[in-house]
């Protein structure tokens, strides 16, 4: 037994001590490649690369230069020699995707979120309707529909039900031909505030959506004119805040009363959860809704002056508790991260997305400002925050929308929608997708993968999958998590 | 070597001695597992590269724990086909020997297992002649049976004692001592009586022995009530002139049940074993007495202990007393019996003997089984902390360790080879018992889990979990190989569900991973810290509790 014993141990340690280097050395992407005596430099130990690829949808076919692998997506590619490579991947009636990247010894080049489009996309009508225009209540099952200027041609959408329902009821149609001027939404807000007009009337509409039915409330009264700005907060949807020449009204919709100049000499605020943020002439600060526990956000007034000094108006932007974006009427675009200006003019909208990337965007170009922690990236000095313009020479951009994690652009520039890749390892490809309706806006929706838009020869409102329903991360049961959301909003009014 | 094998009583400097050895164990247990996960923090790469190292030799460890598990396994089948009976009686005759030889000569091939059983005879034969050791005859060989008892009752004792009558072994020679503690309860005591009664006539005699509580030095552990009881059995023997050389003391928990030929393969084993004054003999233990009336986790474990003790069977040179044992009694009475203030009673033995025979003491392993009863509580919660609490006792073995420790630094006779092969080995064995089922199912995934951007855009960040999948794949092939083997080793269950019974006992193996964290790792760790902050645990009778009434004997 014992020289048994003897045998095997020694037979086992010879394997483990000849086996795990070489193990080790694999881990490390090294391979043994036998050369042809001639000085080949891709001969002996090498160090190699690997790419690991996922599609969606999953299953497409992989071609690496000329060679068909037999792996299909997802799927990690080893044992590539450094160089550049011509990947190509395609799917039975998808549009074949191909790019050269680059490998590098001991790395993985990743392409984990390459979206694969159909050959020929099919919108489907979902209201037949020769409809004007569309706005998307963001982050709600909601749609305003727009059939002509007047509030009697508002209807909803509500896209989990797929059901279409009036604005108005039969009852209120003493204010049917007002015509709507101006459409105030907050995200994850089931409200939505109309302005409206007719003759010299003026009317503000306050309308809170329930599933199947619009409830309006005229809150009118509470407006002393022409607001320059109207929002609030998703949590306590009962404050409405009002900005006009530089003062700001907190109303309250309960009791229909209002706080007149809640704040006043102002250059712009905003509302974060339950806290004011007041842009002043000469400071910035934080206040809750009663006005009180002011804090003051920024005590340099040499950079105060530096960073506002330049424009007289500001839209504020709170997207977390640390940060802040600030766009002026110029669109100057400034943010509480470093290097805090992040484009100096002309930036007409931005979308905040995952993996904390902001897109921004101007008439004629698309950019993306990463503001990942890897601040330490130019020697010594904080670089902060750094704009990529990852699209240019267009005109007429509209409506920019992140997709598939942050992995793609989706844009409308006139009345043409596009997507665009973001992580690629050269040009970023710029695929047209389809035509809307001339002067309507297309609306993405993160939540269900699908673009919504008026059909550019019937104005239908038609939507089309840009995602697929499996790649779409969803929180436990969406519809009761919404409805949780709008009893919590109605307990915090009730507060 | 004269050594006080206590961690009590201790002057300052083998104080400090002793507690640093008790707190090694624990330290380094600690210090591989959160030193693994810091460096799957701060440095994945380096922890990635940890993990194969370690899965490497895991498998391998794993391929030579299989391949000797299989040996031990055929060795097993092979002993329990001899006769060991007819082995006792050619061991004293010659004519016997010759007339089996001619009769295994003619054995045709498929009767493999008799063949190799009588080379096996031969060779022990041959080794004894060569030692020059004299041989006792089996008429003049005497057993005693202790049996510690302080809360088992009739159903569990009574089973235990008809399987020592049908021992394959002249009763008559046999004497049964009850070692009852005072503080057990009264209908404990009064079943202790009526078996008594019962049993008397049956052997050499059938002794009761109650051990006074609080005596001197003593803490509440079974090796004071087992002290208690062999200094009065060695009275016993004075008394009737028996001389004790010839005596074999086996010390049994009360629901040992041994198997048919159990005393007369003991007894073979003690004639044929050279030095025999100075060893142990460790039979196989199953756990077969209420098997199929426990979870599945508490079943897998408990065969996974047995397969343990089976692997260990086949290295006699690193073998370690282990639960229900038999021993020279005269051995037990030169080492001063068992420690009196120390739980594991049954691994401590070994040790004290090893140290005070200066490491010339050895344990002889036997193949054959006898059966005891998986800890069971009396609903599924209490089942899981009756077997945390088992396997916590133990892991409490770990308090040998720097007894041992102490004693190997001031010995000078005991080689340094031994010293450093058994210090190693029960230093390794507990630190391993405490991390590895922890580093393998779940630190061998932090590296991935906190990989930074740099790591994860490297290749080892891709390849390392496809070589520890290929690691755990090639381990399967052990796990199969462990399934089989359980499932010919265990006892049939009612014929009308053996088939479906067996098939669910092997996909009761797949949660091997998580019953091993939960009853055999954080078990350890536990007691290794307790052991670490001083904080000793204190002896509890394990739970145990069978369905049936009558019990078949297995094997």
């Amino acid at each position: 037994m014992n020289t048994l014993r003897r045998i095997v141990f020694y037979i086992l340690l010879l394997v483990y001590v000849v086996g795990t280097p070489f193990i080790i050395l694999y881990a490390l992407g090294y391979i043994y490649r036998p050369g042809e005596g001639n000085g080949d430099a891709q001969s002996g130990l090498i160090k190699t690369g690997l790419v690991y690829l996922s599609t969606v949808p999953p299953g497409a076919q992989i071609y690496l230069g000329r060679k068909k692998y037999p792996e299909k997506t997802p799927a990690v590619l080893r044992e590539l020699l450094p160089g550049r490579y011509d990947i190509r991947m395609t799917y039975k009636n998808y549009r074949s995707w191909s790019m050269t990247i680059p490998i590098e010894a001991g790395k993985a080049t990743v392409l984990d979120r390459i979206l694969l489009l159909p050959e020929q996309l099919k919108p489907e009508i979902l209201a037949a309707d020769r409809f004007q225009n569309l706005v998307t209540l963001p982050k709600t099952p909601y749609i305003l529909l727009l059939r002509g200027e007047t509030v009697k041609d508002a209807v909803f959408l509500n896209r989990e039900k797929r059901m279409i329902f009036p604005l108005l009821s039969e009852t209120e149609k003493k204010i049917t031909d007002f015509e709507v001027t101006r459409i105030f939404t907050t995200a994850k807000s089931p409200y939505l505030l109309l302005a409206l007009k007719y003759q010299d009337a003026k009317k503000f509409l306050w309308i809170h959506l329930d599933g199947e039915h619009a409830e309006v409330q005229d809150i009118s009264k509470l407006f002393r004119g022409e607001p320059e700005q109207v929002t609030w907060d998703p949590s306590q949807p009962r404050y409405l805040w009002i900005y006009r020449n530089g003062v700001l009204d907190r109303a309250n919709l309960e009791n229909e009363t209002i706080f007149p100049h809640f704040s006043e000499s102002l250059r712009g605020f905003g509302i974060y959860d339950k806290e004011v943020y007041l842009l002043a002439q000469d400071s910035i600060v934080k206040t809750n809704f009663d006005g009180r526990h002011r804090q003051l956000l920024l005590e340099d007034p040499e950079l105060f002056q530096s960073l506002f000094g330049a424009d007289s108006q500001f839209r504020i932007f709170p997207l977390t508790r640390k940060f802040v974006l600030f766009l002026s009427a110029g669109g100057r675009l400034l943010g509480t991260k470093l290097p805090y200006q992040y484009v100096r003019e002309k930036v007409e909208g931005f979308q905040y997305g995952e993996s904390k990337k902001l897109a921004i965007w101007q008439d004629d170009k698309i950019g993306v400002i990463h503001l990942g922690d890897d601040d330490l990236e130019e020697g010594i000095f904080e670089r902060g925050a750094r704009l990529t313009w990852v699209y240019s020479g267009g005109n007429g951009i509209k409506n920019v929308f992140w997709v598939y994690e942050g992995s793609q652009l989706l844009f409308q520039e006139k009345d043409t929608v596009f997507l665009s890749e973001i992580d690629t390892f050269g040009e970023r490809k710029v695929t047209e997708l389809l035509k809307v309706k001339e002067d309507s806006l297309a609306e993405y929706s993160e939540e269900d993968g699908m673009l919504y838009f008026l059909d550019p020869q019937t104005g239908a409102l038609a939507v089309q999958e840009i995602l697929p329903k499996q790649q779409i991360v969803i929180f436990p049961f969406p519809e009761i998590e919404f409805e949780r959301k709008i009893a919590k909003m109605a307990k915090s009014e009730a507060l | 070597m004269k050594y006080q094998f206590t961690r009590n009583r201790l002057n300052r400097r083998q104080a400090f001695l002793e507690r640093f050895f008790q707190i090694l164990p624990g330290f380094s247990s600690w210090t591989i597992l959160l030193g693994l996960a810091s460096l799957a923090f701060f440095k994945p790469l380096w922890a990635a590269i940890v993990v194969i190292v370690f899965d490497f030799y895991w498998l391998l460890r794993l391929f030579y724990i299989t391949v000797f598990l299989i040996v031990a396994y055929i060795r097993l089948s092979i002993e329990t086909s001899s006769n060991w009976e007819s082995r006792i009686l050619q061991l004293e005759s010659e004519g016997e020997r010759e007339k089996e030889r001619l009769r295994v000569r003619n054995l045709p091939w498929w009767y493999w297992k008799n063949k190799i059983s009588w080379w096996l005879f031969k060779r022990k034969l041959r080794l004894l002649t060569r030692h020059q050791t004299p041989m006792p005859l089996s008429k003049n060989i005497y057993h005693l049976v202790l049996v510690p008892v302080i809360r088992e009752g009739l159903e569990i004792l009574q089973p235990s004692v008809l399987s020592y009558l049908e021992g394959g072994f002249n009763p008559r020679q046999i004497v049964v001592v009850i070692a009852l503690e005072e503080r057990a309860p009264d209908s404990v005591k009064r079943d202790v009586e009526k078996l008594q009664a019962k049993f008397k006539d049956s052997f050499f005699d059938f002794l009761v022995v109650e051990h006074p509580q609080n005596l001197e030095g003593e803490e509440s552990v079974k090796g004071a009530n087992a002290t208690y009881a062999a200094k009065q059995a060695k009275r016993f023997f004075e008394e009737k002139k028996i001389p004790v050389e010839n005596i074999i003391i086996s010390c049994f928990d009360a629901d040992t049940v041994v198997s048919q030929h159990y005393f007369a393969c003991l007894t073979y084993n003690f004639m044929v074993c050279p030095y025999r004054e100075c060893a142990s003999f460790q039979p196989i233990p199953v756990y077969h007495n209420n098997i199929w009336d426990v979870p599945g986790f508490a079943r897998i474990l408990e065969i996974g202990s047995s397969f343990f003790q089976l692997t260990e069977a086949t290295h006699p040179e690193k073998l370690v007393t282990f639960s229900s044992h038999s021993m020279s009694f005269k051995a037990l009475i030169e080492v001063d019996y068992w420690p009196i203030d120390m739980i594991s009673d049954d691994s401590a033995i070994f040790w004290k003997a090893f140290i005070h025979f200066d490491g010339k003491y050895r344990v002889y392993p036997m193949y054959v089984t006898l059966s005891m009863d998986v800890a069971v509580g009396d609903s599924w919660w209490k089942t899981i902390k009756s077997v945390y609490r088992q396997k916590r006792r133990w892991a409490w073995g770990v308090e040998n360790f720097p007894i041992v420790m102490r004693a190997f630094l001031r010995s000078n006779k005991i080689s340094l080879y031994d010293k450093l092969r058994h210090g190693f080995k029960l230093f390794e064995n507990h630190v391993a018992w405490a991390t590895w089922p922890i580093l393998l199912t779940v630190m061998g995934w932090l590296p991935v889990l906190f990989a930074g951007r740099e790591f994860s855009n490297s290749v080892l960040y891709y390849n390392a979990p496809r070589i520890t999948s290929i690691i755990f794949n090639l381990a399967a092939l052990s796990l199969l190989i462990t399934i089989v083997l359980s499932l010919c080793l265990l006892p049939k269950k009612k014929v009308k569900f053996s088939f479906f019974w067996r098939i669910w006992h092997a996909l009761e193996w797949l949660a091997i991973p998580i019953v091993f964290i939960f009853f055999s790792a954080l078990p350890a760790l536990e007691a290794q810290t307790r052991l670490m902050f001083g904080r000793y645990m204190e002896f509890s009778v394990t739970e145990k509790k069978r369905k049936r009434k009558s019990l078949k004997r297995n094997r």
